[in-house]
């Protein structure tokens, strides 16, 4: 297990540098003077565009300057934005957390729901039950998050005015209350202001049932087909000819083995919810990773770019590595392979 | 005792590819209403100037940001109209031309090259083979919007250069897909047979190999073009896409942004059209793959 997790992380190098190397000659391909656009699209004195330039580090020839860019991220720093000179790294888990709050509620959601309507369905399975849940399935796979967010704010913020309709906090109501760690949850329950959590808990929902839907959908498609796969199994019949009630055959014999599958499953849609986070946070304005790299590339912040998508990028693959690690723990057949 | 023994041979007959696949897609009640839906999409698109009450570019001034007919806006404009006055349905119906254009086109283009690259990596595993899983990697490793977003910017705003974009990222599935099923294929004794009988690399490829690594070739590409059209949505709803007034879907979801939080109708209408396409098309991609992977349909 230690040997393929080392493997595993070894593959993980080559990506690394292809990343760096990647975002680096894409961010320098985009057109858009870095000096200009901070200044705000105006002409600059060429004196002091030189300076700018030079004070950024931008006017050495490219392969110095990814020369520097790499020994300076062998050494953990991540730069600093060009905007206000605050350190990448900073900045980042400042966004990250909101985000990965985000995907995390949402993962609650789309994971207790799918594997419920799962496995209703798939013990329902050819009735219209099923059907009705599967073509749900599927509407919830191809809906996109521009129509979803869109019509979840008319109906429950513009016209029923139950939930807000952007933002993670009330700011006009809740001026002095400031994320903690990043966390606005740990934020405003720690803060004096009374109401301010439950503020920010009905930030959430809309949010995050716009970013679960597509999760929710595959998880349900799929704990459908695992559990149909582990029904047809010889010990499930063994199980129930030797007169196990069905619930205990549904428990214990069929799910524990399903949900080898699911688990491997929802990890993985974990991943996409992080990188798929951004529409969503576009949408409810959310201060989280994806709208903070996208402001960023509108002010082509290089520094935020290159060093925020390498971070991103780094997390997804430490998930997705994981995932298959814990595959591993919760897999009988693959533990005690070796 | 009666020594005649009837074996009737005549009524007996296999059903070729075809007739099975069609049966089997016939039967499965989802992929047929994905199809209806699909083929009304296409009506539309061919006919879009004699279905549509109006001209989609044209600008009716006074009459702009209205609701749609049932929510107090005019009866003429049924879907209401977008910031510049100009009627959505209309719009909507011409930018079934474009985006279910941009759709396929991004697929095809993507599918090409991805099965070339795929192909490549499983016939000469070593180093080309190996490179090509890198650059894979890699953009597998990019939150794909992103990483969209940023080659459309390189690109500029056309709809070409968005068909680029997204047939880019889209890439990596085929690949892989290619890469592992012509693996498995080149293993086989019928490859091994071709070999000997002295086929060059290029028949064994295309004509050996890539026949029998179709059909989940086949099911991939519809899953990847009604995500190309979702795609397409998002790269224009951030303002990357092709750009107003071109009717295109993404291009008007990125108008409606501006106006996300006061109107939100702007959004719903093209969101509402990318919703259908993708959902017709995730409905017949149900259908092919049970219709050309039985090992599948068995457990679905």
């Amino acid at each position: 297990m230690l040997s393929y997790i080392f493997r595993r992380f070894l593959v993980l190098i080559p990506v690394f540098f292809g990343l760096t190397l990647s975002t680096f000659a894409l961010i320098r391909l985009v057109p858009g003077d870095v000096v200009e656009v901070m200044m705000g699209e105006r002409r600059v004195d060429p004196v002091l565009h030189a300076q700018a330039m030079q004070r950024l580090g931008l006017d050495k020839p490219l392969i110095v300057q990814y020369g520097d860019y790499l020994l300076r991220l062998l050494q953990g720093d991540f730069g600093k934005s060009f905007r206000d000179q605050t350190p990448v790294l900073n900045d980042f888990f400042a966004h990250f957390v909101p985000t990965l709050e985000l995907a995390l509620s949402a993962m609650v959601i789309a994971s207790v729901l799918g594997v419920a309507l799962g496995i209703i369905a798939a013990l329902r399975r050819g009735s219209w039950l099923d059907y009705t849940l599967m073509t749900g399935a599927l509407a919830g796979y191809s809906m996109p998050i521009y129509l979803l967010g869109p019509i979840l704010t008319g109906i429950f913020a513009h016209t029923l005015g139950l939930l807000p309709v952007s933002g993670v906090i009330s700011v006009s109501k809740y001026l002095d209350v400031a994320p903690l760690y990043g966390s606005w949850l740990l934020g405003s329950l720690f803060s004096e202001q009374s109401g301010a959590f439950w503020d920010v808990l009905k930030h959430f929902v809309l949010p995050s049932i716009a970013l679960a839907t597509i999760p929710l959908a595959t998880i349900a498609r799929m704990t459908r087909s695992a559990i149909l796969e582990v029904l047809g199994e010889d010990y499930v019949r063994t199980a129930r000819a030797k007169g196990l009630s069905p619930w205990r055959v549904i428990l214990v014999h069929v799910l524990r083995n399903a949900l080898i599958t699911v688990v491997t499953v929802i990890g993985l849609q974990m991943s996409t919810l992080l990188a798929g986070a951004i529409l969503t946070e576009t949408i409810f304005s959310w201060p989280g990773v994806g709208n903070w790299l996208l402001d960023g590339f509108h002010h082509r912040d290089y520094p935020i770019v290159q060093n925020g998508i390498l971070l991103v990028a780094s997390a997804l693959m430490i998930v997705s590595l994981l995932v298959d690690i814990l595959y591993g723990f919760i897999n009988p057949r693959i533990r005690n392979a070796e | 005792m009666s020594n005649t023994l009837i074996v009737s041979t005549t009524s007996v007959t296999m059903p070729t590819p075809w007739e099975s696949f069609y049966r089997s897609f016939i039967s499965n009640k989802g992929a047929v209403l994905g199809l209806v839906i699909m083929l009304i999409l296409v009506v539309v698109a061919l006919f879009a100037n004699f279905l549509a009450p109006h001209d989609p570019l044209r600008l009716y001034t006074g009459k702009e940001q209205l609701p749609p007919a049932i929510f107090g806006g005019e009866a003429q404009f049924i879907f209401g109209t977008d910031d510049a006055g100009r009627d959505t349905l209309s719009r909507v119906m011409y930018g079934t031309r474009y985006s279910l254009f941009i759709g396929l086109a991004a697929t095809l283009l993507s599918a090409v090259v991805g099965v070339f690259l795929g192909l490549a990596a499983a016939f000469w595993p070593k180093r080309l083979g190996k490179f090509i899983m890198l650059i894979n990697d890699i953009i597998m490793a990019y939150p794909s919007l992103l990483l969209a977003i940023i080659i459309a910017a390189i690109l500029g705003p056309s709809m070409t250069n968005t068909i680029i974009t997204i047939a880019l990222v889209c890439l990596p599935p085929f690949i892989r897909l290619t890469r592992a099923t012509a693996m498995v294929e080149l293993q086989r004794d019928y490859v091994m047979a071709s070999k000997v009988m002295g086929a060059g690399t290029i028949r064994l490829l295309f004509v050996t190999v890539l026949p029998n690594c179709l059909a989940p070739l086949i099911v991939q590409a519809t899953m990847i073009f009604s995500s190309a059209i979702l795609e397409a949505g998002a790269i224009g709803f951030l303002g990357f896409g092709v750009q107003p007034p071109l009717p295109e879907w993404g291009a008007m979801l990125g108008t409606a942004r501006q106006y996300i939080q006061s109107n939100v109708w702007m959004a719903i209408f093209p969101g509402l059209a990318v919703f259908i396409s993708a959902l017709a098309i995730n409905l017949m991609g149900d259908g092919l793959r049970d219709a050309l992977d039985p090992k599948l349909k068995q457990v679905s």
